[in-house]
């Protein structure tokens, strides 16, 4: 086909979707969905596609597809209400966006968050859309380019931001507290050899720690202990600000989208790496790339806006290599990978034979699914900022209840209760002494990964660390870590502070 | 007082409930625990089934996800600590029966009264620029230089590695074995060249195989199959000796406790029965390379005590198992 | 410490010293810990070498944890933030109301989650919570506290005799119907001890808190969302027959 044709047939799929009522009303009530499951914490994408998949499962297929996508979309969305309204995020994708988003919220400013978040947000799944239809088997090369090397690489790359999210005081202690994550990741069994590691023979620490309820302990145990215990009030709710979204931000943040939109796109591709790396990940590289570094973390709109675009283009970097080769690129993706199955639709390599149109419907989908996360989300962001107006002595304890839910509801399983309270304690001592909490979280997602990945990349090459050097995309790889490392270096930051001005001069 | 009626009413409400189990089964939905994680092989392939069951059944099954633990012990020891009235069953695979000899829990496979809806068979095949051409070439090759070629598979216990094991018993070749945290990670690593020969189902590999990614050498069972037109051979043609070890196949299906009543038992079998010969369940089976079993009640459990003993003595002699199988009275394979 | 972070130095603080010297001690257990896993030979199957071991990434961990604590008490002792006499009094001074709410919240979690039906164990967490914050009355505080800690205590002794019973049974029915009970009588005292307007109010904002939040999450997560809840009793059992009744009608 060639693209006129596909531009074509890509507008007639969009109407013809259009036109079915129920089609639209489940699109909307599934988006709907989506965003109270990222907005919950502990809800995940992943455990809704997995819900949605039941209950889709005597739908059509253009059906259960559009359910399933827009609350793919949805919730990975949704999880930016709780992160910039109570700092405490919703999934572990929109982790990053806490960093900014909060102290926004704050300073009075929630409304506009919520609405640059909206935005961003719709314009990463659109720009993650248009790469999956364009450059797919590209990006897919690419992507399988990334092998145990690779891996590790993109892992210690996530373990480097880490020390740029500085605490107030001391640059060691943001370091102290990735290293403590990446501590904790080590208990379980092995991931190689299925050997027990830390686990003092407590079979409930075999499969090892969970992200989920470190990062609903890690994150909202210090907010409610924090705020009871000073009696102020949760945010600074008089000045609700405009939600509807504020254009001239998101244009003076263009190249932020577009540089986070082209990283969402890329890890979302690389197998078995999501949305909740990517945010991190472009959020890190937002901030080395700034002329303002000490901005983020203070409420700087591009932080957020640069978590939430990567978050977002994921959606549509995990569908490729699902699409291409039937191999999911993000968690969400597998069980979406899953859902299609059932309803007898295996992607592959074989579906573009199978059914050539189904690539341009799907992009018909993302663009619908993206469009009814945008209306939900400026509808919905007004009455949600209200919810700060309940006291806080009223409002903290049914966040308490709901963090308990939330950490038993992903694996069903008491233990992860226990973990929840006692990382959120600690993380409450931590927080206090002024210790960075983020880089905690980090370490517990990317621990395995490092870990696993290193000691299999030394297995192959037999011991010999040098392979690292001889792979093209390892060198990319080890390229931007080292510049990561020496952005935080003052001497450095100095010098190409100096050369950018005079470089402006010039100009 | 307000509070006494409604806790009187609660009171009266559970008891009812309570008594309502007494009737006919089932009489409120069935919860289905899966004990791998969502999308995987075995979710998806009881996702399918129960949701055909339950449009034979008056009530819905809900599937959830229980995961961790060692070979899923988390969630069966969920489902085995629940009340044994068929209102809980538990998704489970070959994997499971590692759970007693790792430590995971103390109940050997014989708790469960299984259904097994089938399994994908196993496979070995190499990347796409490997020179070998046919698995007789690469157990050539591999004998000149034993442990030298790098064979992935997912982690070491499971089915795949426990087929490359079984194929290097059976050849005398020896790989040098990369393991992975799953089928999907291993394929990804052969595709890319990490790994030259790769061992995992055929449902997993199909995609790559029929992309051209990965070339198929030989089936670990004993006959061949067709994909999309190209033949597949058995590896036992070229090495008979393989049937000593081969084949170790997959057992994808659910389980109720073995103490649920005969006649829950009876209306889950008469589900199950009618769902595996249903259109779409065949269909499903077909298209995504799955063997159907169909199998429930006691060859179910046959099979289950025979993966068992596999499975726990193969571990044990690895120096993996950390309970030695015979405290559980787990019989020797014969 | 009531002081809010801003006050933080940029150079550290006297309680840095203190957990400088626990994460020495946690990274040398974490070290001697991984030193007992296989280190070479054969593991499960797999050719070990020293890179293949267990043991590599925890070490790395373990070495570069142990550097970072090292730095953070020479930077420390370095600043002189020890010398200064006033800033030693500060640090994580034992603050009641901290230690009450992560009591509150693991005494939930450890006491009554898995053992009582989730919406009492619920209804009754809220009601303490809300009435110890919320009210701003010391006695109602002190009341609501001891009754949630005395039950959960009550609670673990019978786990801890193994007298804990089998979900869905009616002895589970009966300590699900007596924790309510205990709640609706905590509730009914604090009533009795407040006598303005303002606090009556406040007292009917918690009640109204604590049995609107379970019940609806409950609904929400057992019936809309599938995700079955920690320990279904009876209330969850009560709800379900209500549930199936209704979908029975239509």
């Amino acid at each position: 086909m060639s693209i006129a044709d596909q531009l074509l047939a890509f507008v007639a799929a969009i109407g013809q979707l259009l036109s079915q009522p129920t089609l639209v009303a489940v699109l909307l009530g599934s988006s709907l969905l989506g965003i109270v499951f990222g907005a919950l914490p502990g809800l995940t994408a992943t455990l809704g596609v997995g819900l949605l998949t039941t209950l889709t499962y005597g739908f059509d297929l253009d059906l259960a597809l559009v359910s399933l996508i827009a609350l793919y979309v949805g919730a990975i969305y949704g999880g930016s209400y709780s992160a910039i309204l109570l700092n405490i995020p919703g999934t572990a994708a929109s982790a990053a966006s806490a960093m900014d988003g909060y102290p926004m919220a704050r300073a009075g400013e929630g409304g506009r968050a919520l609405g640059l978040t909206t935005t961003a947000s719709f314009i990463g799944t659109l720009l993650g859309m248009l790469a999956l239809v364009l450059t797919a088997p590209l990006i897919v090369e690419l992507a399988l380019q990334f092998t145990s090397y690779e891996f590790f690489l993109l892992a210690l790359f996530g373990i480097i931001i880490s020390g740029s999210l500085t605490s107030p005081d001391l640059v060691v202690k943001g370091w102290i507290a990735g290293f403590l994550g990446l501590a904790l990741a080590c208990i379980g069994r092995d991931k190689l050899m299925y050997y027990p590691r830390y686990t003092f023979d407590l079979h409930a620490l075999d499969s090892g720690i969970e992200v989920v309820p470190v990062l609903i302990g890690a994150f909202a145990i210090p907010q409610i202990i924090g705020t009871l215990r000073s009696k102020a009030p949760l945010a600074a709710v008089q000045a609700v600000g405009r939600i509807i979204p504020d254009f001239r931000t998101i244009a003076r943040n263009l190249r932020h989208i577009v540089r986070s939109a082209l990283i969402g796109v890329g890890i979302g591709a690389v197998p078995g790496v999501g949305e909740d790396i990517a945010g991190w990940v472009s959020y890190g590289a937002a901030k080395n790339g700034s002329p303002h570094p000490e901005r983020f973390g203070q409420g700087e709109p591009a932080g957020l806006i640069s978590s939430e675009t990567a978050n977002n283009a994921c959606i549509g970097g995990a569908l490729i290599p699902l699409v291409t080769l039937g191999i999911p690129g993000s968690p969400p993706a597998v069980m979406l990978l899953g859902a299609l199955m059932l309803h007898g639709l295996t992607p592959g390599p074989m579906l573009s034979i199978q059914q050539p149109t189904f690539l341009v419907e799907l992009a018909a989908i993302m663009v619908l699914a993206s469009a009814a996360m945008w209306l939900n989300g400026i509808v919905l962001a007004r009455q949600v900022v209200k919810l700060l107006r309940v006291p806080a002595t009223l409002f903290l304890p049914i966040v308490a209840l709901l963090a308990v839910l939330g950490s038993y509801a992903l694996g069903l399983n008491i233990t992860n209760l226990y973990l929840m309270v006692a990382v959120g304690i600690a993380a409450y001592v931590l927080t206090e002494m002024d210790y960075p909490i983020a880089p905690l979280v980090i370490g517990v997602i990317l621990g395995p990964m490092a870990d696993e990945n290193l000691r299999r990349a030394l297995m192959v090459s037999q011991g010999d660390p040098l392979d690292f050097f001889t792979r093209p995309v390892s060198l990319v790889l080890i390229a931007a870590i080292l510049l990561t490392v020496l952005a935080q270096v003052p001497a450095w930051r100095r010098w190409r502070h100096g050369l950018l001005a005079r470089f402006r001069r010039k100009s | 007082m307000r509070a006494k009626t409604t806790l009187a009413l609660g009171i009266a409400a559970a008891l009812t409930a309570t008594g309502a189990i007494a009737q006919d089964y089932p009489s409120r939905d069935i919860n289905a625990v899966v004990v791998w994680s969502a999308g995987g092989g075995t979710d998806t392939a009881n996702r399918l089934i129960l949701a055909e069951m339950q449009e034979n059944l008056p009530v819905r099954i809900n599937v959830t996800n229980r995961t961790g633990g060692v070979g899923g012990s988390v969630g069966m020891s969920y489902v085995f600590e629940q009340p044994a009235d068929g209102y809980t069953l538990a998704g489970i695979s070959e994997s499971v029966v590692t759970a007693g000899v790792q430590g995971g829990w103390d109940q050997r496979m014989d708790v469960w009264y299984p259904f097994i809806i089938g399994g994908s068979p196993d496979l070995v095949s190499v990347s796409s620029d490997a020179p070998w051409q046919s698995l007789a070439e690469l157990v050539e090759a591999a004998k000149a230089t034993p442990g030298e070629i790098r064979a992935g598979a997912s982690a070491a216990g499971s089915i795949h590695h426990l087929n490359l094991l079984a194929l290097e018993k059976g050849t005398g070749a020896t790989f040098n074995y990369i393991p992975y945290d799953g089928s999907a990670p291993a394929q990804n690593a052969a595709v890319a060249g990490e790994v030259q020969v790769i061992v995992t189902s055929l449902a997993e590999q199909q995609q790559l195989l029929q992309a051209g990614r990965l070339r198929p050498l030989a089936m670990l069972v004993p006959s061949g199959v067709e994909l999309n037109g190209e033949a597949i051979p058995s590896a036992f043609d070229s090495f008979p000796e393989l049937s000593e070890h081969l084949p170790i196949k997959q057992a994808i299906g659910f389980a109720v406790l073995d103490a649920a009543p005969d006649d829950v038992k009876a209306t889950l079998v008469e589900a199950f029965d009618a769902a595996m010969a249903s259109d779409k369940v065949q269909t499903w089976l077909g298209e995504n390379y799955y063997e159907a079993s169909g199998a429930s009640g006691d060859a179910a459990k046959e099979e289950f005590a025979r993966l068992e003993s596999l499975f726990a003595w193969t571990l044990h002699d690895l120096g993996a198992a950390s309970v030695d199988p015979a405290t559980l009275d787990i019989p020797k394979p014969n | 410490m009531t002081t809010s972070p801003s006050s933080a130095t940029t150079r550290g603080r006297p309680s840095d010293l203190w957990t400088g010297l626990a994460l020495l001690l946690i990274a040398a257990a974490m070290a001697g810990g991984a030193l007992q896993f296989p280190l070479r030979g054969t593991y499960a199957g797999v050719k070990n070498a020293w890179y293949v071991s267990p043991a590599l990434f925890p070490l790395i961990v373990a070495t570069c944890l142990f550097l970072l604590a090292v730095t953070l008490i020479v930077t420390t002792v370095r600043s002189g933030v020890l010398a200064d006499r006033s800033s030693l009094a500060s640090g994580l001074a034992g603050e009641g109301d901290v230690v009450l709410i992560a009591g509150i919240i693991a005494a939930f979690v450890v006491g009554f989650v898995p053992r009582v039906d989730f919406v009492v164990a619920g209804v009754f967490f809220l009601l303490a919570f809300t009435l110890a914050f919320h009210v701003h009355e010391p006695r109602v505080a002190k009341l609501a506290l001891g009754a949630f800690f005395g039950t959960t205590l009550v609670l673990l002794l019978m786990a801890g005799l193994g007298l804990t019973p089998v979900v869905r049974t009616a002895a589970a029915a009966i300590v699900d119907a007596t924790v309510l009970l205990v709640a609706a009588v905590t509730f009914v005292a604090a009533r009795a001890m407040t006598t303005d307007a303002t606090a009556r109010h406040r007292l009917r904002q918690c009640l109204a808190v604590a049995l609107a939040t379970p019940l609806l999450l409950g609904i929400i997560f057992k019936f809309l969302l599938l995700v079955p809840l920690p320990r279904e009793g009876l209330v969850v059992v009560a709800l379900e027959t209500v549930y199936y009744a209704i979908r029975g009608a239509f």
